[in-house]
């Protein structure tokens, strides 16, 4: 039985140029519901949202350059923080190859 | 309407109505704002009469919420709801698939976007929340929580964040139209609720008010516009109390059960508390039993106790009004206005259109005689493809009404020919609006005439008596009277803008509003002018502004020699009642005092007494220091 922490935490910075727009909030919101059992949420601004909800995301508002706290938690609580914080990092791959971030 | 003229109570506002929430904290536990059970608004009054009904709301945007009159059952609601999102869900990845196909993968991915936005578990919880929670069916929970996101990402300093709400409203239209495809589909047009209700919008225009069912809309009321509006002018005709002007009221009137139309005062009342809804029972209860004694009156003589006739014409603005008024034993058409046809037209109406309306309303009125007044246009009144030009730093002293008509001759002989051939179907008289001069007056007739001898010689018949007039709304057409009334055949005293350039007061300006009084002495003395100037001619003097309608100034006019006097259909029997009840002695003793008097305060207060005295329960529902006010044109 894998040792997976039941929490997961990590704080990842927004590098795409438009924020979390639509799309990347989509994006994110997918990847996030990819992982069934594991509840998610986003911490910004002192406000904290659900991961599974685009709209909840779209109303985060965050731009270029801020600063999100993952928090998952739940059987995959690490792998979700760790999909996440990559899909982010890496500016939502934001040229267009969103099927490989869905598992 | 039948019979009981701006009184309407209906659909649920029964006695057992169980739309009232009993309990109001139910409404305060919910997750949604805390919201007052009871609101008192204060707006314009438009169209007299009273109006207690359930609430359909139309927002900004066109989409009408169904009436949240009934009671509703969660488990319903539920249902429907989880059912609206699959069906919405479904439709939104259809879409994505076709944008993507057709468009590429990048414009499908924001359709697919909308498909989770749909089953965001976010907003399911949130509605669920209101329908559980606030009994609130499946269309308003799943309006109210989209439109406080879409209203918050408006909110934001980021345009492209800010741009969202756009999104969000998208899927707000996709799922309520969901919701209609099952069982609301009627609600989401404002000519048909369901059941009779109270219609509450940010704005009706004049066409779709036009087009509203007087059996189903009690009343309505909106967010903006005024009192000289084309929409209160309709709301009036119909005879469906109206209050405009209100404000930004749509987002608590959006969860209102119940709502209360008082047109006489101006007043909307949201979710009355049960000691005020029975209050406004009574009032409707009592003004029902009133215009039911008032129905009898419709065929008795519009005689004073001394027997002098008076003719009561009535004010109309559409064919259809046509009616009304004869139900009301109208004398005949004292007004019948003719903008109606070139507002809500894209293109200026034809010959053929026009002569079409004025041939209906002539006909309609089986040989009782119709006034029909030339174009008034401009000020305030513009239709389509029509601008002003020149912008008017002062429109109401500008280029408008008999002037703008004399400047357009195309426009104008269209109207004249279309008139001239009316006048053959039967008893029609020619009305030109805001003569200012004897020379403006004259060029407007000899147009008549040319337009008449073209129409002859072309083989159609135009009555050769044909009767022409001049409206008296300027001062100076007022002091000249007694020169005009050796060219005209009858006069029209249009009393609303006579006031307003007497008093040189805007009526719509509230600073200088309270100017602007039909009591005013100097009104009393230019009427009487007019009326001593037509009277050695025999030149009838009728009366077609608000004043001729308002049962307070009917013993005045009289009194000053007047005979004949115009006003909305649903006026016509409350004034032939306060005719029957005058003795012409005592009116013409009562206009001598008048025209003593140095304020228009004194002569209101007179004429109030006066009518508590001919008779008392008039002035029920006229607020003690407010005479009505209300001018159309």
């Amino acid at each position: 039985m894998p040792a997976e922490p039941l929490v997961a935490r990590r704080e990842v910075e927004i590098t795409n140029p438009l924020g979390l727009h639509l799309r990347p909030a989509d994006r994110f919101v997918r990847l996030a519901n990819s992982f069934g059992d594991t509840e998610i949420r986003v911490r910004y601004a002192g406000r904290e949202f659900n991961g599974k909800s685009i709209l909840e995301l779209t109303m985060l508002a965050a731009e270029c350059g801020a600063t999100l706290e993952l928090i998952a938690q739940g059987p995959q609580a690490e792998a979700a923080v760790a999909a996440l914080a990559e899909l982010i990092s890496t500016g939502f791959d934001e040229e267009g190859h969103a099927e490989a971030l869905v598992s | 309407m039948t019979g009981t003229p701006g009184v309407t109570t209906g659909g649920t506002a029964g006695p057992g109505d169980r739309s009232l929430r009993d309990d109001p904290a139910v409404c305060l536990t919910g997750p949604g704002s805390p919201r007052a059970p009871l609101a008192v608004l204060q707006g314009i009054p438009v169209s007299p009469g009273l109006a207690i009904g359930p609430v359909v709301a139309i927002n900004p945007r066109g989409l009408s919420l169904p009436s949240l009159s009934s009671p509703t059952d969660p488990q319903r609601e539920l249902a429907r709801l989880d059912a609206a999102l699959e069906g919405a869900r479904r439709e939104a990845e259809a879409a994505e698939r076709e944008a993507t196909a057709r468009l590429g993968f990048g414009y499908g991915e924001i359709l697919g976007a909308h498909a989770r936005m749909i089953v965001d578990p976010t907003l399911r919880r949130e509605a669920a929340a209101r329908i559980e929670h606030e009994g609130l069916d499946a269309e308003h929970a799943v309006y109210d929580v989209l439109e406080s996101i879409a209203g918050r990402l408006e909110s934001l300093a980021d345009p492209h964040l800010a741009a969202r709400a756009a999104d969000v409203r998208d899927i707000q239209q996709r799922i309520l139209g969901r919701l209609g495809h099952t069982d609301a589909q009627a609600s989401t047009d404002p000519n048909g609720p369901p059941e009779p209700s109270v219609l509450l919008a940010h704005d009706l225009s004049p066409s779709e008010t036009a087009r509203l069912n007087p059996g189903r809309v009690l009343g309505f009321a909106t967010e903006v516009g005024g009192p000289t509006s084309h929409t209160a002018i309709v709301a009036a005709g119909l005879e469906i109390p109206a209050v405009v002007g209100l404000g930004p009221f749509l987002d608590l009137a959006r969860r209102a059960r119940l709502a209360i139309v008082d047109g006489d005062q101006g007043i909307v009342i949201l979710d009355p508390d049960p000691e005020t809804l029975a209050h406004y029972r009574r009032v409707a209860a009592d003004r029902a039993a009133r215009f039911a004694g008032l129905g009898r009156l419709a065929d008795l003589p519009a005689e004073t106790r001394d027997g002098v006739r008076i003719e009561l014409l009535g004010n109309i603005e559409f064919p259809e009004e046509v009616e009304l008024c004869r139900a009301r034993g109208a004398a005949g058409i004292g007004l019948f206005r003719t903008e109606f046809l070139f507002l809500n037209a894209e293109r200026p109406p034809s010959e053929e259109e026009q002569f079409a309306a004025y041939a209906q309303v002539v006909r309609a009125m089986g040989g009782l005689p119709v006034t029909i007044r030339t174009l008034d246009l401009g000020a305030d009144k513009f239709p389509h493809g029509r601008s002003r030009g020149v912008a008017e730093p002062n429109p109401n002293l500008g280029l408008r009404s008999l002037r703008l008509s004399l400047r357009d001759l195309d426009w104008f002989r269209i109207q004249l020919r279309a008139i001239l051939r009316a006048a053959a179907e039967g008893p029609l008289q020619v009305l030109f609006p805001l003569v200012s001069t004897l020379g403006e007056w004259r060029d407007a007739r000899d147009l008549l005439d040319r337009e008449a001898l073209s129409l002859r010689r072309a083989g159609v018949p135009v009555p050769a008596d044909l009767r022409v007039g001049a409206m008296i709304e300027v001062p100076a057409a007022a002091l000249m009277a007694d020169l005009l009334a050796k060219e005209v055949d009858f006069f029209s005293i249009g009393t609303n803008d006579l006031i307003q350039y007497t008093l040189a007061a805007d009526r719509t300006n509230e600073s200088v509003a309270y100017l602007y009084n039909a009591a005013d002495p100097a009104v009393l003395r230019l009427l009487q002018v007019v009326v001593e100037a037509a009277r050695p001619r025999g030149v009838p003097v009728n009366v077609c502004g608000m004043m001729g309608g308002d049962p307070l100034y009917t013993s005045l006019l009289l009194g000053l020699g007047l005979r004949q006097l115009s006003m909305p259909p649903h006026q016509l029997l409350e004034v032939k009642r306060v005719v029957r009840a005058i003795d012409m002695g005592e009116a013409e003793a009562l206009a001598r005092e008048l025209l003593t008097l140095d304020t228009a305060d004194a002569v209101q207060r007179r004429l109030r007494d006066e009518l508590a005295r001919l008779a008392p329960d008039a002035l029920a529902g006229r607020s003690p220091d407010s005479p009505r006010l209300h001018p159309r044109h």
